[in-house]
Order: C-alpha cells, then sequence, then structure tokens
C-alpha cells in the first residue's frame, strides 16, 4: 500500500479527495502519450487506492524493528500484486520466523495461508495471533473467517461475537457474521448487524450491488423469522436502493424479484402491508432492460399475489382455486386444463352470490385476476 | 516533420480541421465549403466526382454514385458503381484522397499525416478499414481517435477549469455512441464508451420512407420500393421532412409525380406532424438506452452525478433527443457549439497532441479507454469454448493485464492461445485476432502446471499477448497490431541451420521422424497433433542451435511422446 501512495507523490493515508488530486496532477505530468509506462504506474496506483476506500482501514502496527523487515515488507507486496499468494505466504512465513517482533507479519501469514488453503496453519497461527493481542478486532476477525474456512462453524460463530463486540464494523465480516447468525437461529443478532449495513449513508459502488441485495435478502428474512414488523421498512429502504442505483440494478432482476416473491409469505403474520411489496414490483419493472427481465419480475409478482389471495379472508376457496389455475399451474395438457376450468366454473356458479361480491374485491385489488375472470361473471346465468 | 490533420469521416459529411496557434481551424474544401458531402461517384465519362458534386449527381444518376459507404466498411459488401464494383475501402480512400487534396492546398504543403475518427463502439475490423483507407489514399494514419472522444477534446479544450462529469452523446448519420468523461484539472478522463455501430440519422430517415410508402399504398395500391428514382425522390423528401421537422411543429411532403400507374402519374402528397414523426421513431431512440446504461454502469457514475450532456452529431438536432434524455436521466443536454465540427475539431487536436503543437505542460491531457473486451479461449467443466477475460471493457490504457491459468489435462505439453475480442461468453462467437502456442510443458497432472498470460494493449492499438509456463520460465508471445491487421510471433529464432551444432549427430533420427510425421498423409486429420509436433520440433532444433543438450535431450523426449499418438 506504502508503495502506492509513494507512487502519487502522497503520504499513506491520504483522503479520497487528496488521491483523486494527486492522480490528476501526476497524468499531467506522465500523460498516456508521452510517458506510457510510468502513466500505467499511476494508474494502477490511482485504481487501487481509489477501491482501498474500506481496505485502507485496518490495522495499525507500530514501525518495523529493523530496516530489513521493512524490506520483506517491500518484497511480500511485489509478490502480492503480482498475485503471487504462494510466494506471499513463504516470504510471511521467513519474515515472521526473522522478525517475532514484527506482529504484522504473522497477521499477513494468517491471510496468506488461508488464501493458499492451508486453513489448518491458519487457524493455529490465528489462535496465536489472538492470544497476543486478544482485544485486536481485525486479529479476531481474521481468527473467525480461519475457523470458518476451516469448518468450525461453532468457534468461528464465537469468534465473530467477539470481533463484533470489540468492534469490528467493515462490512463483509458483517455479511459473514450475519451468515453464522441465521445458522445458529440468533435472528435478532443477525438483523441489528444487517441493519448496520443497510443504514449507511454511502455512496454504494457497482461492486457493492451484490453484498447489498444480499444484506436485504436477508434482512427480509431475519424479519420473517423474528415476525418484526419493520419488514416495511426494509422493502422501503430497497425501494429507495433500487431506484437510486437503477443502472446498476438490472443484472440482479431475479434476485431481487425472489425477494419481493418471498415477503408473501409474511402477510399471513401481518408485519408487512401488500402495497409496499407492489410498489417494489413497480420499480423492479422499470429497471428491466429485457423482455425476459419482465417475465421474471410477472412470474415473481404472480407468486406474491397467490400469497396475498390465499391469506385474505374475504377472498373464498373457490377463487383460490381459479387462481391457481390461471396463474400456477405449469406445464398441464390441454385436457386437464381443461377440465380444473370447468370444476372452478361449476363452483362459482354454485357459489354465484359470494362470488359475485368478491370479484368487486378482485376488480379493485386485483385486477390482473379480475380481467381473467370478468368475462365468465359477466355472463347472465 | 509535415501536418498531421484531423479528419471527421462521417456517413454523410466530412470534415477536415488542423491546429494554428494552439487551436483547431476547420479546412475549407474547393467549393469552400467546411462540410463535404460523404459521396463518391463517377460521371457520365467515368471520372471520379467526389463530395458536393458527387451529392448532386446522386439525384439524377443513383446507380453511378455510392452514398453512406461508412455503414459498411468493414464488410465484404461490395458497392457498384454503373457496372464496375468497388469496395467500401477502395470508395472511402476516394473520398479521404480529396480531402487529402484539398488540405493540401490550404495548407500549401503537401499533407501526409492524418488523424481520422471513428465511432467509439467500432470493432477492430471497421478501424482496420479505415486505416487501409487511408492509406490507400496516400495518408499515414497516427492515431484512429473515437468520435465522442474527439468531441470531447474539442469541448474540454475550452473548458479546461472545469471539474465535472460530461456525457458525450453522439448520434451522427449511421452510428450512435455514447461517451462518459470526467474532467479534472486540465485532464481529461474517458471513463467508458459503448453504442449501436446500425443506429443513425438514415434510420430515422427509413423509418420516415416506410411509413410515407404505406400511406402511399393504402391511396393508390403502388408500391414504391419496386421503382428506384421514386424511392431517391421519396428518400430525398424524407430527409428534407426530418429537417423541417427539427424546427417546425409539421410539414408538407409533396412530389406532383412520383411513380405512374397505368399510364397516369400520381402524387405522394402527405401531411406529417412532428408528434407523428416521433411515433414512428419512438423505437429507435429507445436502442439509445441500453448504451448509456451500460456507460454509466461500467464508469460507475449515477445519473444524479453527471453534471452535463453535450449532444454532438447531426441527428441529435431532432427535438426527440433532447426530450428523451431528459425523460431518462433527467438532464436538460445542450447543444456542442458546432456538432459538425467538434469532431474534426478533436481529431485535429488529437494530432496536435501528437505532433507536440499542442504541449501537456500547458494544453489538455487525455486518457481514453478499450471498448471491447479482451481475452483467450478455455476450457472448463462445460465447454472448450469459454472466453476467459484478461483485459475487461472500459479499462484505461495503455494497460497490462495478466491471468494465470492451468493445464487443462494430464501430460499436457503445449499450451494453444487463442485471442480474441468482444463481449460473448462463448469464445468463438467473439472476433478472432490471433493465436500461438507455447509448448516444453513438463509431464504432470492436469492442473499442476500453471500457465501465466499477460495481455499488454497501447494507445496505437498494438497488443502484446505473452505467455510463459511458470515453472520453466519458457515464453512465447505475439503481437497483433489491431489497426493493420498484422500479426508476428515473437521469440522464435531462425533454426533452419540445425543440422551444423555440434550436438545435432544424436537427434537426426528424431527429427527426421518427426518431419516425417509431418507430411504422413494421416495427419490431416489431426490438426493438433500437427501443432503439436511443430512445436516440439520447433523446440528440439532451437535447443541444438543453442547447442543445449539437457533441453535437446527434453525436447526428443516431449517429441517422442507426440509421435507415440500418431502410431
Amino acid at each position: 500500500m506504502d508503495t502506492y501512495y509513494h507512487i502519487l507523490g502522497l503520504e499513506p493515508g491520504a483522503s479520497q479527495a487528496e488521491i483523486k488530486k494527486a492522480y490528476f496532477r501526476m497524468v499531467r505530468q506522465h500523460s498516456p502519450e508521452s510517458d506510457p509506462e510510468q502513466f500505467q504506474k499511476i494508474r494502477e496506483a490511482y485504481e487501487q487506492l481509489k477501491k482501498g476506500e474500506d481496505a485502507a482501514d485496518g490495522p495499525v502496527f507500530p514501525p518495523f524493528s529493523d530496516p530489513w523487515a521493512g524490506k520483506m515488507m517491500e518484497q511480500i507486496d511485489n509478490y502480492r500484486r503480482a498475485g503471487n499468494m504462494e510466494k506471499v505466504r513463504d516470504a510471511c512465513e521467513e519474515a515472521w520466523r526473522l522478525f517475532p517482533q514484527d506482529i504484522r507479519f504473522l497477521y499477513l501469514l494468517v491471510i496468506a495461508q488461508r488464501q493458499c488453503g492451508n486453513t489448518g496453519k491458519a487457524v493455529r497461527n490465528g489462535e496465536l495471533l489472538v492470544s497476543k493481542e486478544p482485544e485486536n478486532k481485525w486479529f479476531l476477525k481474521e481468527l473467525a473467517i480461519s475457523y470458518l474456512a476451516r469448518g468450525f462453524t461453532q468457534k468461528a460463530y464465537l469468534a465473530c461475537e467477539k470481533a463484533y463486540e470489540a468492534g469490528c464494523r467493515d462490512n463483509d465480516f458483517l455479511l459473514t457474521y450475519a451468515f453464522e447468525c441465521n445458522e445458529y437461529g440468533e435472528f435478532e443478532r443477525g438483523k441489528q448487524v444487517l441493519w448496520e449495513i443497510a443504514r449507511q449513508d454511502r455512496r454504494w459502488l457497482k461492486e457493492d450491488i451484490p453484498e447489498l441485495i444480499e444484506v436485504y435478502s436477508g434482512l427480509v428474512r431475519f424479519c420473517y423469522e423474528t415476525q418484526d414488523s419493520c419488514l416495511g421498512e426494509v422493502m422501503e429502504g430497497l425501494c429507495r436502493v433500487m431506484e437510486q442505483y437503477r443502472i446498476y440494478m438490472a443484472e440482479y432482476i431475479q434476485e431481487l424479484a425472489e425477494l419481493a416473491a418471498f415477503t408473501g409469505r409474511c402477510l399471513g403474520q401481518g408485519i408487512i402491508e401488500y402495497q409496499t411489496v407492489t410498489r417494489a414490483f413497480e420499480v423492479m419493472r422499470e429497471i428491466c432492460r429485457t423482455e425476459e427481465d419482465k417475465d421474471i419480475v410477472k412470474e415473481a409478482e404472480n407468486t406474491f399475489c397467490f400469497s396475498r389471495i390465499l391469506d385474505d379472508p374475504r377472498i373464498g376457496e373457490t377463487l383460490e382455486c381459479a387462481y391457481e389455475i390461471y396463474y400456477e399451474l405449469h406445464g398441464v395438457d390441454a385436457q386437464t386444463m381443461k377440465f380444473a376450468l370447468t370444476d372452478v366454473q361449476l363452483c362459482m356458479v354454485e357459489e354465484r352470490d359470494e362470488i359475485l361480491e368478491q370479484a368487486e374485491i378482485l376488480r379493485q385489488e386485483y385486477p390482473d385476476f379480475y380481467e381473467k375472470l370478468e368475462d365468465f361473471i359477466k355472463r347472465p346465468q | 516533420m509535415s501536418t498531421i490533420i484531423g479528419i471527421d469521416l462521417g456517413t454523410s459529411t466530412t470534415e477536415a480541421a488542423v491546429i494554428r496557434d494552439g487551436k483547431p481551424v476547420m479546412i475549407v474544401n474547393p467549393e469552400k465549403e467546411i462540410i463535404t458531402p460523404s459521396a463518391v461517384g463517377l460521371d457520365p465519362s467515368g471520372n471520379w466526382v467526389v463530395g458536393e458534386r458527387a451529392r448532386a449527381q446522386y439525384l439524377l444518376s443513383p446507380e453511378n454514385t455510392a452514398i453512406e459507404v461508412k455503414r459498411k466498411i468493414g464488410t465484404d459488401e461490395e458497392i457498384k458503381l454503373g457496372r464496375q464494383a468497388y469496395t467500401p475501402v477502395k470508395l472511402s480512400a476516394k473520398l479521404l484522397e480529396y480531402v487529402r487534396n484539398y488540405a493540401s492546398e490550404f495548407l500549401g504543403e503537401e499533407v501526409t499525416r492524418a488523424v481520422i475518427s471513428v465511432p467509439a463502439y467500432f470493432d477492430e475490423i471497421q478501424r482496420q478499414a479505415t486505416v487501409r483507407a487511408g492509406m490507400e489514399a496516400g495518408l499515414q494514419v497516427e492515431r484512429i481517435i473515437n468520435e465522442p472522444t474527439a468531441a470531447a477534446l474539442s469541448y474540454g479544450l475550452e473548458h479546461m477549469e472545469e471539474e465535472s462529469h460530461v456525457l458525450v452523446y453522439d448520434l451522427g448519420g449511421g452510428t450512435f455512441d455514447v461517451t462518459l468523461l470526467e474532467m479534472f484539472d486540465g485532464v481529461l478522463e474517458v471513463k467508458a464508451s459503448n453504442g449501436d455501430n446500425k443506429l443513425g440519422g438514415k434510420d430515422f430517415d427509413e423509418k420516415l420512407m416506410l411509413w410515407l410508402n404505406e400511406q402511399f399504398m393504402n391511396k393508390h395500391n403502388v408500391d414504391l420500393r419496386k421503382d428506384t428514382y421514386a424511392m431517391v425522390k421519396l428518400k430525398e423528401e424524407a430527409e428534407r421532412c426530418k429537417k423541417v421537422l427539427s424546427t417546425q411543429p409539421s410539414c408538407h411532403v409533396s412530389v406532383p409525380m412520383i411513380i405512374e400507374k397505368n399510364g397516369a402519374p400520381l402524387a405522394l402528397d402527405e401531411e406529417v406532424t412532428a408528434e407523428r414523426f416521433e411515433e414512428i421513431t419512438r423505437e429507435l431512440i429507445e436502442r439509445t438506452h441500453q448504451p448509456i446504461d451500460v456507460v454509466l454502469a461500467d464508469s460507475g457514475v449515477l445519473p444524479s452525478e453527471i453534471d452535463r450532456v453535450i449532444l454532438v452529431g447531426g441527428s441529435t438536432r431532432m427535438p426527440i433527443v433532447a426530450k428523451d434524455i431528459q425523460e431518462y436521466l433527467n438532464i436538460l443536454p445542450s447543444q456542442a457549439v458546432n456538432p459538425d465540427y467538434a469532431v474534426a475539431e478533436g481529431a485535429a487536436i488529437q494530432a496536435g497532441m501528437i505532433q507536440g503543437s499542442i504541449r501537456p505542460e500547458e494544453g489538455i491531457v487525455m486518457t481514453d479507454v478499450n471498448p471491447y473486451t479482451l481475452g483467450i479461449r478455455v476450457m472448463d467443466e462445460m465447454t472448450d469454448d469459454r472466453m476467459s477475460v484478461v483485459i475487461p471493457r472500459n479499462v484505461t490504457i495503455p494497460t497490462t493485464r495478466s491471468q494465470i491459468y492451468y493445464t487443462s489435462w494430464d501430460d499436457q505439453t503445449v499450451a494453444h492461445i487463442e485471442v480474441y475480442q468482444g463481449e460473448s461468453s462463448i469464445a468463438s462467437s467473439n472476433h478472432f485476432l490471433g493465436d500461438f502456442a507455447v509448448g516444453g510443458i513438463p509431464f504432470g497432472k492436469a492442473g499442476k502446471e500453471k500457465i501465466g498470460v499477460q495481455f499488454s494493449y497501447d494507445l496505437n492499438g498494438m497488443l502484446d499477448v505473452k505467455a510463459s509456463i511458470l515453472s520453466t520460465g519458457k515464453e512465447a508471445s505475439i503481437e497483433i497490431n489491431m489497426l493493420e491487421n498484422k500479426t508476428s510471433q515473437n521469440n522464435r529464432i531462425d533454426v533452419s541451420n540445425w543440422k551444423e551444432s555440434p550436438i545435432a549427430r544424436q537427434f537426426r533420427t528424431a527429427v527426421r521422424r518427426g518431419e516425417k510425421a509431418l507430411k504422413d498423409p494421416k495427419i490431416q486429420y489431426e490438426p493438433f497433433l500437427e501443432e503439436e509436433i511443430e512445436e516440439c520440433l520447433y523446440y528440439l532444433k532451437e535447443a541444438l542451435v543453442e547447442e543445449n543438450l539437457e533441453a535437446a535431450l527434453e525436447a526428443e523426449e516431449d517429441l517422442m511422446e507426440v509421435l507415440s499418438d500418431l502410431e
């Protein structure tokens, strides 16, 4: 990291505004036209530092005990930049052996070992790391993730909890923790953790979007599990995010549609008003770029509507059946379809008065479904 | 050094500019006009006519005149002038030659070098064809510049102190481009480009022609499309009508005698309102939305963060364009100072930057992106035709990126690197750029050996691809000149005199067996094996020439292994 700052002529820890200013100043001095090689270095430094908005926020270590330790760190950085994790791991191991006072090498070794798949070693060294500074949130976090990688989920959960209590708040970690909360049935805690991400007032980048959708999916699920009426608030938040980041959302229509359809299950618990979800579907329709996307949304909306109808005490069994036939019965042959329809129509005739009453509700609240039945209902008997 | 001029070779019109005292100046043609119609033809005595004269001739003898050649550039399609067929490159060259001549006249010196603009979303084939046209016209093409980038440069030179995100919306005669830039401290950074190579003002004309023809058929039951003359008149009227509707609420289209039916002349007579025109072209304008979305997503800029939308290209004069942008992005766009000149001026600025007449210390500095994804074909569990991305689209150039790959099967000795360009996840659906092989991979289980592949892409459209076997350090590479469609193998030495090597003797039999195998008729059914044998033979001979016994023994072993597959 230090060398990236150095290339842009900055001190480590410079702000994003300073980084940007420095980049453009350097480009003027080394334009792609006049100095393509130096330009590429400047560009790489800028892209890395721009991306590292959160990553820059990591553990702080004391200065190296020895100038040679600093040299080894440079070498490790070079290997890392070249993407050669095995060399990073070996160099960290060597450095840690030579300079046991520099705990930074142990910290980097844990990460490198885990990334190389040496999860057993990562766990052992992670435990060692935490034993040296039991309150260090970054160390606790690395240990938790190493436990997970090794498959020690129980230990991972407890370590996550400790890291969280110690104040670890980076989004990757919070998502991991929330996932563990779900595994161990700690839905209240999970909800609290995810809200911390969703309520952040920040400009999300394109790369953040999959994570953000996961956060909302998790929140929906936790609200369902805990019967929490803040589900409405979750969906409203999702609508806002979808509108603001419309251009990034088209790729994730499937996930978004599934998420909204799932809320249908929550209707019976009275923790959400259907209008909120209908509104979310509306926003999704605006996001769609292709006909296939629109079909995905349409289908999810039908599923949601079915949940609504099943849940609506004013709608009787006959119309529930009718809905199922029209919307949920896929891939049956024409004969069966016809038979099912006739059957439901007979029932409708039998219960004519109630059906007419219910049809009025459909006309107002379920117009799409009403249209399908309209001809039959209006037909004089 | 002779002066480099900037040329905007457009679908409907062509312009040229040059830098004078640090500012672009438009070059006038012999008719004392800045705008030259992009028309080329042959007059009755068989002489070439270009520009305004060719455009005038088009009405009278469309069969001897070519217009909108740019729409066909990069294709194999030929264009007929009279009885003779010409390639789009040849006709574009005629146009450029005309520009070269009048620019030489204007500057009082022989012009031999140019920067030519193309739509950002032109693919490599179209770019290469444009370069060839330039060369045939006697111009050394110093750089191909993207049109929206050029337009932004001409805007940027006037607004150097601004700090903003600018979206350049370029709807020309035949192509649509959208580019997002960031201006900061005198640097103009292109963040992303996208577009539609088949969407432009001509499509709006065509929609209107179709609609007029439909009305005509309803009234008279005669299809105008069957008559060349009627279609030329219809086209002219449609173009005129489109222009009128840019300023008037309606336009009367009237051609008293457009065609004959049973010996009686029929008249085309139709009132076209602006609303009607918008209705029939709505579908076209909606096609601009997806490229806009892609550019915003790739650049990571939200609509609310755009400070300014600049309209470039004659077709942005249609009111529907500004209206649609305002609805879609909620920003009121502004017309470039002169949408017809901006691109040529920008090309001239780029020329000035190359030449040094615009200096980075005092003037503007620019960075650009590669608009298409670059990668190689790889094998995975599902298919052997997956596109693995090495340089994603809309990355700032020059750039160097690398990826690590693994051997796909046990004892694989050669890795074939096929380079592609395009957005499909199926490699072979993309545009093939070149291939090469790196051999001498040590034996081992599939996935054991790592092959590092590195792509370097520079401002002049040179793509350097290097592959190396990480465990041995053996390398091979290829250089692809994207602009001239030339590839060259590197790191290959001349091995023809291998026999003179002092250690050649004991390997003669092996070489002879390998060469014999290549002549074996069976080999033609095994193209893959053939390549492997060629590779092994090369490495053996290389080792001999370098007098490296160890490597020679290794190569011999590889060769024998491969040959045993043949038996």
